[in-house]
């Protein structure tokens, strides 16, 4: 394998490559959790810091809860409690979203 | 033009979105093999990106906005007459040869007609090979149901599987099996990173592919969207960017772009839903910064860019 030729890479996952180290690191958190709970209040779930570790807890208005490593895996945990991916470009979601903000 | 002397070998390297051709080519001018080369990289959207990546080449000629094979032919074929009219080739010379770099959505074999119809360009340019790479991880699919994969194939010289640690070489082998059908002649050769590997035997293995015949069936065209991440910050792009892959990883054949996060100047890419960890870029700053391509089918530009936006507005006023 050759690395020579390329530049260094980040480590992680991907969705935490550009979450800022040191003393921004909280705030970049907490702007991840409030972007992710903003899409998934559309559909009823929320979301919080799942405690010590770097994940995300979701969980449904009746205490159902999954817990997720990371975004990709809040997705799925997501797409497993409600029976269907929450898709970003299908218009309903997106005006679900706009309408929340204009709330 | 340069017509009575000696001619510029032209390589072709061509391959399906994301199969692996700038990393091959980085590896390629690293290890000094392309010494002797004019690179041109061709990307079918207006904001390049491959460029970027291929910064240790010293002379390079980017044509974007246009795929080499169809709407950006005409821009190829004068970058072609103006290298070759301001080079002068000898045996000697520093400059032996071309190497084209074609978007992923180019047809190599229309490039190489196209040259070959130039009565002018053909006295000064000629194509000698044509590289074609394929992604081991997705081969078989693409092979099944994208013509423009299987064109790529059956005009390839050499045929370069990229990616072969990523699969069992089973998976390897039913790949070779099929194109060995589609193009018995071309060499064959395995790549991780650019750097060749040993490929399988197929005939010592069960590699008959049993998976359906080629969908000949109009899938519909594949479109490039360009967006602008304006003022996403780099956690509402993440779950934005995440959430799409998830949802629409099927019909998102590639993404790329470079964005700016706390953390640097770091190039995303994704082929479907896998994202490659992303490298950080030194500077300076491109004009292509901020932009994100995405390849594929079912969605539109603006579409996108109302999902992004909407994304960042809710993200805004949740944390406020």
């Amino acid at each position: 394998m050759c690395i020579a030729c390329e530049f260094p890479a980040s480590q992680g996952h991907w969705t935490e490559s550009g979450t800022a180290k040191g003393p921004d690191a909280a705030r970049d958190r907490l702007a991840m959790l409030s972007a992710l709970g903003a899409a998934l209040a559309t559909d009823g779930l929320r979301v919080r810091a799942a405690g010590v570790w770097a994940g995300f807890q979701i969980s449904t208005q009746s205490g159902r809860f999954e817990n997720a490593q990371n975004l990709e895996e809040a997705w799925t945990a997501a797409e497993k409690m409600l029976g269907h991916a929450v898709d970003p470009l299908n218009p309903r979601f997106i005006e679900r979203v706009r309408a929340a903000v204009a709330s | 033009m340069n017509s009575s002397g000696p001619r510029f070998l032209l390589t072709v390297l061509g391959g399906f979105l994301g199969a692996g051709k700038t990393t091959w080519l980085r590896h390629h001018l690293h290890s000094g093999v392309f010494r002797d080369a004019i690179l041109v990289v061709n990307e079918a959207a207006r904001a390049p990106v491959d460029h970027v990546l291929l910064g240790s080449a010293d002379r390079i000629r980017v044509l974007a906005g246009g795929c080499a094979c169809c709407e950006g032919r005409q821009k190829l074929l004068r970058v072609l007459c103006e290298l070759s009219a301001s080079t002068r080739i000898s045996e000697t010379s520093e400059i032996q040869r071309i190497v084209l770099e074609t978007s992923g959505l180019a047809d190599p074999q229309s490039i190489r007609a196209a040259i070959a119809s130039d009565q002018g360009l053909s006295r000064c340019v000629e194509v000698t090979e044509v590289v074609v790479i394929i992604d081991a991880v997705n081969g078989l699919e693409l092979l099944r149901d994208e013509a423009l994969t299987r064109r790529q194939i059956a005009c390839a010289d050499c045929l370069i599987v990229a990616k072969t640690d990523a699969v069992e070489s089973q998976d390897v082998a039913r790949l070779l099996h099929a194109l060995q059908s589609l193009n018995p002649t071309a060499v064959r050769f395995g790549a991780v990173r650019g750097v060749e590997t040993p490929l399988p035997d197929v005939d010592a293995c069960d590699s008959r592919d049993r998976r359906a015949p080629p969908n000949d069936q109009d899938v519909g065209p594949l479109f490039a969207s360009e967006i602008r991440l304006g003022d996403a910050t780099w956690p509402v792009f993440a779950v934005w960017l995440s959430a799409l892959l998830h949802a629409r990883g099927d019909e998102l054949l590639r993404v790329k772009g470079i964005v700016h996060a706390p953390t640097g100047r770091l190039l995303i890419q994704a082929v479907r839903r896998h994202v490659q960890p992303p490298e950080i870029l030194p500077g300076p700053i491109d004009e292509a910064d901020g932009t994100l391509v995405v390849f594929g089918r079912g969605h539109s530009t603006e579409m996108l860019q109302r999902s992004l936006d909407a994304f960042a507005k809710a993200a805004r006023k949740a944390s406020t």
